[in-house]
């Protein structure tokens, strides 16, 4: 390696990182000693690499074993199934819809009062029967 | 027993072993969650996909085949649970990097050495969160997990190579934000 013949960045970063066979690393360091500006490359990544080792690992709050080990695992929380569970909720939604088509809203009202008619007839117990006023007001 | 390979050790628990199961987490737990932790950037997250990486691991142990390349095996299940989480986020936007979420204590000091320290651990730790999400992933099994550029394209599923220009992006793009910012007035 000539000291006009520069190493590229990602040869510099192996070297850097002691991922170069040991003649290729020497002729690198060989040419950063007499080149400023591929010392510099090499400076700057070494700087890098201790502001990172600055910053230490974070511990887990508690041990994991207790939560892995075989035979150890209740249900799956309710967190991680929600997506699951949603979408089965819209897609028997839609299945719902399509079978039983849009819904009546008239007959729907319809429904609704004479439900109530006959849920007062049963309380002021004027039906014999509440199976009889079910009959009786539904017409069936 | 705890002096044994990792690779005796998922052998040992597919002979029936639990105990040879229990020391690989207690060995790995760690080191893996400190890797989820800095690519999602919330503990909270990382704990829980720490506890899936092993349960995943645990279900695969018998088909794990004994090369000597357990860790890049684990942490290729990490990486993998990592991207899946990232790629729902995405999706889902509002679920933010809580780079801001530092419990560790500082290393001695007074309380301005503390307060610069801790301010210093942040800037890395968002820095670090700006990076592509392939450029981080080989960041930090290089530079936190002490890995090598073969063990990391075995566990990112790539080749050496590609390992060498993620690393040199990732570093020049950490320069750029970490060394300009610093040498600001």
């Amino acid at each position: 390696m000539t000291p006009s013949e520069h190493p590229t960045g990602p040869e510099l970063q192996a070297c850097h990182d002691g991922e170069l066979e040991d003649t290729r690393s020497a002729r690198i360091r060989a040419h950063c000693a007499s080149c400023a500006a591929c010392r510099g490359e090499l400076e700057a990544l070494a700087s890098v690499a201790a502001l990172l080792a600055a910053d230490p690992d974070r511990a887990p709050v508690r041990p994991l074993w207790n939560a892995v080990r075989p035979g150890s695992r209740g249900p799956v929380p309710l967190g991680r199934m929600g997506w699951g569970l949603g979408l089965a909720a819209c897609a028997a939604g839609i299945a719902a819809g399509l079978v039983f088509g849009p819904v009546d809203q008239a007959t729907t009202a319809a429904t609704a009062k004479s439900g109530w008619t006959e849920t007062m007839t049963i309380w002021n117990g004027q039906a014999t029967s509440p199976l009889l006023a079910v009959f009786e007001n539904t017409g069936d | 027993m705890t002096d044994r390979s990792d690779d005796q050790l998922v052998m040992a628990y597919a002979r029936g072993e639990e105990r040879a199961l229990r020391i690989l987490v207690e060995r790995w737990e760690r080191p893996v969650f400190a890797f989820l932790d800095r690519m999602l950037g919330s503990p909270e997250e990382a704990e829980d996909l720490c506890q899936d990486t092993f349960i995943k691991m645990i279900r695969a142990a018998d088909r794990y085949r004994p090369e000597g390349k357990f860790q890049s095996w684990l942490f290729r299940i990490a990486g993998n649970l990592a991207r899946s989480r990232l790629r729902r986020r995405k999706i889902l936007r509002w679920l933010p990097l809580n780079t801001e979420h530092d419990t560790t204590p500082a290393p001695g000091g007074d309380a301005l050495d503390d307060l610069t320290g801790a301010e210093d651990r942040l800037r890395v730790r968002r820095a670090i969160s700006r990076l592509p999400e392939r450029q981080r992933a080989a960041l930090i099994l290089k530079q936190y997990q002490d890995m090598s550029y073969q063990q990391i394209a075995d566990s990112m599923d790539t080749t050496v190579n590609s390992v060498q220009m993620l690393l040199h992006r990732a570093m020049q793009a950490l320069r750029k934000d970490l060394l300009s910012k610093r040498n600001e007035p």
